[in-house]
Order: structure tokens, then C-alpha cells, then sequence
């Protein structure tokens, strides 16, 4: 260490008796840099929420860092080891509190309610107030070179933070266990492995340490505490990986040269404290292998990215063509139809004999349903991709299915099928577009009576806690479970559906997904697997 | 980004800006904090504090008698935060600054104190052949 820096030799010459100086620099400097400049890259390429909140965790966690370092560096002097442990309860419960915020945002992808929001709050006010009013630090032990701190603040911040990371613990599994994809609970997962484990390399050490006490062990938990910062890397390397695999924050190759550059520091960083010349050239040698390594990760992410981003662009493309010419279609069957239709309506073309009638209403008949048909393959792609546009008001649910199955109900008979309607008492006042909602419903109920065979439907609406939730269920053809992953997407549709419906577009149900989602609900179909019928449900929020 | 989020956010940069501030002026500026140091004892004067452990058998153990001081760090001269001159002593004047000797009642566990060692002159002390010619000349006179 420079001899301008220590002010207190004593001090120093106490440190370095107690703990290697090197290792304390090699756990907080570069873990606390890398996670500094991770933030705020995150937070300058994206901002958005949750590249905000990643900075919140990264800044409050380099800012505990330094205050961490400086309480170990006494040497310094007394007035900056004090200030600097003095505001260092504030980081540790800023990070922790950051770290669920980030986890709910991800999962929820919504923001944060006022009232947690406030919670976490209230939960700070107390460290704010023992600091301020000087309760924790207040004393400076200069046999030692460290501050005493008061025995409540340390229990309110060692429970707080053991309680919090049950708390976060009991979410994710929460989450996972109502996650409707399994692509879904990857997500939730990684990211929740990752912050648990960040959160638990904090609270072990000193927790270990309380229980060591009540149990008459000598546990020394400050030196645990310093292997407890390799907490963040394992987190970064959790969130590189949600970046590359799930482009959470829209950030492609920096991920991974992220990750190899902070791997390259932390092993630079040894060079701080390995002084035998046999450990310097162990050192040196894994720097290179791991530069070597990084940089072919690098190049092949980097292909990887490109590859994928090329064939987006040309999904995209063709996309665009397919809507334009389905445009185009409808518009030209429509106006064939509008011909047919004035042949009908209009004696005066000459139209007399009832042969020549009937071929005409065929051929009005024929290019109604052409035009129904791509409408719904444009509705349904519309609908995916969150282009159609919806007038939303108050409306009474419960009124339009009954009159979407009421249009439906001579279908149904007319194949012979069951067709029973069960609707609860009550209105059912949701926030929605009366045409759009109808339109899908009729598309739920149109998709159950073409695939049934034999047997009926049963419709059914009730209200469930603060949603109102619709059922359709047929004893029609069933779902694969290989098929149920494609339904509700832009022309999915079950492996043998064209048997059964030659007209299927295979856009009805993302029509119908589409719709349902953009009014902040739900869709799913769950089935025992072939002829066993399917049940369909649809669940939106109540206003 | 919407309101709620930056209410919050923006109250806290005030809070821990304003605590920040407070504590970096109580600190560095007021020093504002009690310092506690281990001065120089002699056993002589007072009843000292010593570490009750063996040199021998601890590497680390130091029975250098001790005195206790317990001041207020505004008031502590710069080469006592450096550890420097630990004969120092209070002031009459400075009602922040205690001396603490040992007694039963003020150590720890691991301390012991020591004996006072009170150094008077006695006959005992004078030179063996002076004591003999005074008792030589007193035998004569009888």
C-alpha cells in the first residue's frame, strides 16, 4: 500500500495481521466496477424499466462495496471508515429491495404496485433513522481501528434481510408454479436462481455468524463476508445469460463480451495478491486461455446473433407480402360479390329464369365465404401482432355471448350436436370492444362445432374473483398435447385438422388469443388428448 | 418510464443525498464521535489494566500496562486519532474526556489490574556497611 495513504500505521499493521490485503481489494474492486459499468451500460442502451432497476442493484451494490472496504481500511483514518460504514446499511437494504423489484417487473412484466412499492419504502425508513440520529455508529474503538455498532440495527438488518430472501424465495416458486409455458419457467428460473443465490451469498455469512453465537461457536463472519461479493458475478452471469438466450434487455453480443471482460478482470485481479513467481505465471497463463477461449465465445455469439437476426427480418418480410396480398384478395372477392349481389337484387340485367338465379346466389354464396375466410387469416394476423385497433367501453359480457351463441345455435343443430348454454345471473361489466369480443367468441364457439362430430357444447359463464371466465367445452376430436403449443398462433392448428375442417385457416384462435390478451386477459385450451373433446377458456378481468 | 416510479425514486436521491451529507459533515467536518484508545499506564500512579494471558503461550499477548481514555474526537489532538502520543492526557477543561484506571468494577474478563506499586524510602535501602557502623557506634556509646 503507498505510504501517503495510510494515516494511522498502527492500523495497517493490524489489518494486514488479520486479512490478506490483496484479497480484500481482489473482492471488492472488480466486482464492484464490473457491476457499475454493467448497470449503467444496461441502462444507457435500453432504458427502460428494468435496465433502470438493474442499475439500482448494480449502483447500490458497488456503493456497499466502497463502504464495505473503506470500514476494513482504517488505516485511512478514523472519519472515513466511519462515514463510510455509517451509510452501508442503506446499499445492502437499497440492493435487496431493488433485486425483488427487478424479479417482479421480469416475471410480472408489469410495474411494481404503489403499495409494495411503498412497503419497501417504510422498510429503509429505519436504518434512515438510526443513521441519522447516530444510534448505530457513534463510537470509534482506535485499539482495533473499527467502530461499534449498536446491537438493534444489526439484528433489524440481519432478520430483515433473512426474512426478505424468504420472501423472494416464496415469489419465484409462486411464480414458477403458476407459469402457464414452459419457456415461461425457464425464464422464471434462471432469473430468479440468480438473484436468490446473489441475495444468499449476503445474508449467509452474518446469519451463520447469529446462529454460531447462540449455539457458543466462534464463527468470524466479516472474512465470510468478503467471498460473500462474489455473490454478483454469479448474478451478472445469470443475467448475461437472460440476455442471450431471451434478449430481455435487447442487448445482443455486449452480453457475452460483458461477461468475458469481467472474467478477464477477476483474474487480472489475482495479480493483487498471488506473489510467488510460480503463482504469477499460474495466473498469467489462465488470463490467456480464458482471453483465447472469450474471444471465440465472442465471435460465435456474435454469428449466431446475426443469423438470427437476418431470418427475422425475412419472416418479417414475407409477413408483410402475405397481408398485402390477402388485402388485395379480399378486396377483389368483395367486389365480385358486390357484382353478384346487384345481379340478384336488380331485375333489370335480365336475369329471369330460376337456373340462372340459383347460379348466381351460389356464386354470391361462394365469394361471401372467400371473403370471410381471408378476413379472418388478415383478423387473425392483425390480432397477433397487436395492429388491430379497439374501441373499448363498458359492456355487459354476458350479453354478448349470448347473442355470439344464440348465432350460432342452427349450426350446431344442423350437425346434429348438443348445444347447451349455462349462464350465470348477474352482469358481467368488463372494459371491451363489443365487436371484437363477439367475434371471438363466435370464433370459439364456431372452432368447438366444427370439430365435434358427435355429441354437443356446452357453453358456460360465471364470474371467478375478480374476472369472469367463459367455457366452452366439446366432446368433439381433442387436442394433442404436441398440438396445444401451436393452437392459439398465426395458421397453428392440430395435425389432422384439415380432415376434419377443410376451411380451417388455422387464424381463428389467434385471432381469438390476440383479442383476448390485448384486453388484459386470457386463453387456453386443455383436453385429455385425441376424441376425448377439448374444453376452451377464456378468462378477461371485470371492470 | 410512468409518475409512480420516479416519486419514489426522486424522494430517496433526496433522503440519502441529505443523510450523505449529514453524516459526511458529522464525520469529517464536526467529528462528532467518541474516540476510545488505550494510553500508556504506569503502576505507580494507578491501577493499570493488563491482559490477562501468558507471552509465552500466546504469540500476540501483550501485558503492557494500560489506561483507558474515552473522548470526544473533535476535541482529541491529531497524534492521538494517529495512535501516536498515548501519554496524553485529559484537560480540566474538556468535560468530554475520561480517564478510566482499573478496578473491579471497570474490567473485562480478559484484563486483570495491576498492583499499585507505592515507592517510599526505607532503612532498609541504605548501604549494609553503614547500617553496621551505626550499630557498631551505638554498642560503643552503651
Amino acid at each position: 500500500m503507498p505510504s501517503f495513504l495510510i494515516a494511522v500505521q498502527y492500523c495497517y499493521d493490524y489489518l494486514v495481521n488479520q486479512i490478506s490485503l490483496g484479497l480484500l481489494l481482489y473482492a471488492h474492486l472488480p466486482t464492484a466496477i464490473t457491476a457499475l459499468v454493467f448497470g449503467i451500460f444496461i441502462f444507457l442502451k435500453t432504458k427502460k424499466l428494468n435496465g433502470a432497476i438493474l442499475l439500482g442493484i448494480c449502483l447500490s451494490f458497488a456503493l456497499w462495496a466502497l463502504g464495505n472496504l473503506l470500514a476494513w481500511f482504517g488505516f485511512l483514518g478514523s472519519s472515513l471508515l466511519m462515514f463510510g460504514w455509517s451509510i452501508l446499511d442503506i446499499w445492502s437494504v437499497l440492493f435487496f429491495l431493488f433485486s425483488y423489484y427487478f424479479l417482479y417487473t421480469f416475471i410480472k412484466e408489469k410495474d411494481l404496485p404503489f403499495w409494495q412499492k411503498a412497503i419497501g419504502f417504510i422498510l429503509l425508513l429505519p436504518n434512515l433513522y438510526w443513521i441519522i440520529t447516530s444510534t448505530n455508529l457513534n463510537t470509534y474503538d482506535l485499539n482495533i481501528c473499527e467502530a461499534y455498532e449498536s446491537e438493534t440495527v444489526l439484528n433489524y438488518n440481519i432478520y430483515f434481510q433473512v426474512l426478505f430472501m424468504c420472501f423472494v424465495i416464496g415469489f419465484v416458486i409462486k411464480e414458477f408454479l403458476f407459469a402457464k409455458t414452459i419457456e415461461n419457467k425457464r425464464k422464471i428460473t434462471m432469473a430468479g436462481t440468480g438473484i436468490v443465490l446473489f441475495l444468499f451469498c449476503f445474508t449467509s455469512g452474518i446469519f451463520a455468524e447469529r446462529v454460531a453465537s447462540l449455539l457458543d461457536i466462534v464463527v468470524y463472519s466479516y472474512n465470510v463476508e468478503i467471498y460473500a461479493l462474489f455473490g454478483m458475478p454469479i448474478l451478472l452471469i445469470f443475467l448475461g445469460s437472460l440476455i442471450v438466450k431471451y434478449q430481455i434487455f435487447d442487448i445482443k453480443v455486449f452480453a457475452s463480451q460483458g461477461l468475458i471482460i469481467a472474467l478477464i478482470a477477476l483474474v487480472a485481479a489475482q495479480f493483487a495478491f498471488v506473489h510467488d513467481e510460480g503463482g504469477m505465471i499460474l495466473t498469467a497463463i489462465t488470463l490467456a486461455i480464458v482471453f483465447w477461449i472469450g474471444r471465440a465465445l465472442i465471435r460465435s455469439v456474435r454469428k449466431e446473433i446475426e443469423l438470427r437476426e437476418h431470418l427475422e427480418e425475412a419472416n418479417k418480410g414475407q409477413a408483410n407480402l402475405i397481408h398485402i396480398m390477402n388485402h388485395q384478395i379480399k378486396n377483389y372477392l368483395a367486389k365480385s360479390r358486390n357484382i353478384f349481389a346487384e345481379l340478384m337484387s336488380d331485375p333489370s340485367y335480365g336475369v329471369e329464369s330460376e337456373a340462372g338465379r340459383s347460379i348466381i346466389k351460389s356464386g354470391f354464396d361462394s365469394l361471401t365465404e372467400g371473403v370471410g375466410f381471408v378476413q379472418q387469416i388478415l383478423n387473425g394476423s392483425s390480432a397477433e401482432k397487436g395492429t388491430l385497433v379497439y374501441n373499448k367501453n363498458p359492456i355487459d359480457l354476458r350479453h354478448v355471448v349470448a347473442e355470439a351463441s344464440t348465432e350460432l345455435e342452427t349450426q350446431a343443430k344442423e350437425k346434429g350436436l348438443s348445444y347447451e348454454v349455462s349462464l350465470e345471473e348477474g352482469v358481467f361489466t368488463v372494459n371491451g370492444d363489443k365487436i371484437h369480443l363477439k367475434e371471438a367468441i363466435k370464433n370459439l364457439i364456431d372452432n368447438s362445432i366444427k370439430y365435434t362430430l358427435k355429441g354437443g357444447l356446452v357453453i358456460s359463464l360465471k364470474k371467478q374473483n375478480s374476472a369472469v371466465r367463459l367455457t366452452v367445452h366439446d366432446t368433439g376430436v381433442g387436442i394433442l398435447p404436441e398440438d396445444k403449443k401451436r393452437l392459439f398462433t398465426k395458421g397453428g392448428r392440430g395435425k389432422d385438422s384439415l380432415k376434419i375442417n377443410v376451411h380451417s385457416t388455422g387464424y381463428g384462435l389467434s385471432f381469438v388469443k390476440g383479442v383476448t390478451e390485448a384486453h388484459g386477459g386470457k386463453v387456453w385450451a386443455e383436453s385429455e388428448g385425441k376424441d376425448k373433446g377439448a374444453t376452451f377458456i377464456l378468462e378477461l378481468p371485470l371492470a | 418510464m410512468k409518475a409512480g416510479p420516479k416519486f419514489f425514486f426522486w424522494l430517496l436521491l433526496i433522503l440519502i443525498t441529505l443523510v450523505s451529507g449529514y453524516k459526511f459533515k458529522q464525520f469529517f467536518l464536526d467529528q462528532d464521535y467518541t474516540l476510545l484508545v488505550n494510553l500508556d499506564c504506569n503502576p505507580s500512579e494507578a491501577g493499570c489494566f493488563i491482559m490477562d494471558c501468558s507471552p509465552e503461550e500466546d504469540s500476540e499477548c501483550d501485558t503492557t500496562p494500560y489506561k483507558k481514555l474515552e473522548m470526544w474526537a473533535g476535541n482529541a489532538p491529531n497524534c492521538l486519532l494517529q495512535r501516536e502520543c498515548l501519554d496524553f492526557t485529559c484537560t480540566s477543561d474538556d468535560e468530554t474526556c475520561f480517564i478510566t484506571y482499573c478496578e473491579d468494577e471497570t474490567r473485562e474478563t480478559w484484563e486483570v489490574c495491576s498492583e499499585l506499586v507505592i515507592q517510599e524510602p526505607n532503612d532498609s535501602e541504605q548501604p549494609e556497611e553503614e547500617i553496621s557502623e551505626i550499630i557498631q557506634s551505638s554498642t560503643s556509646t552503651q
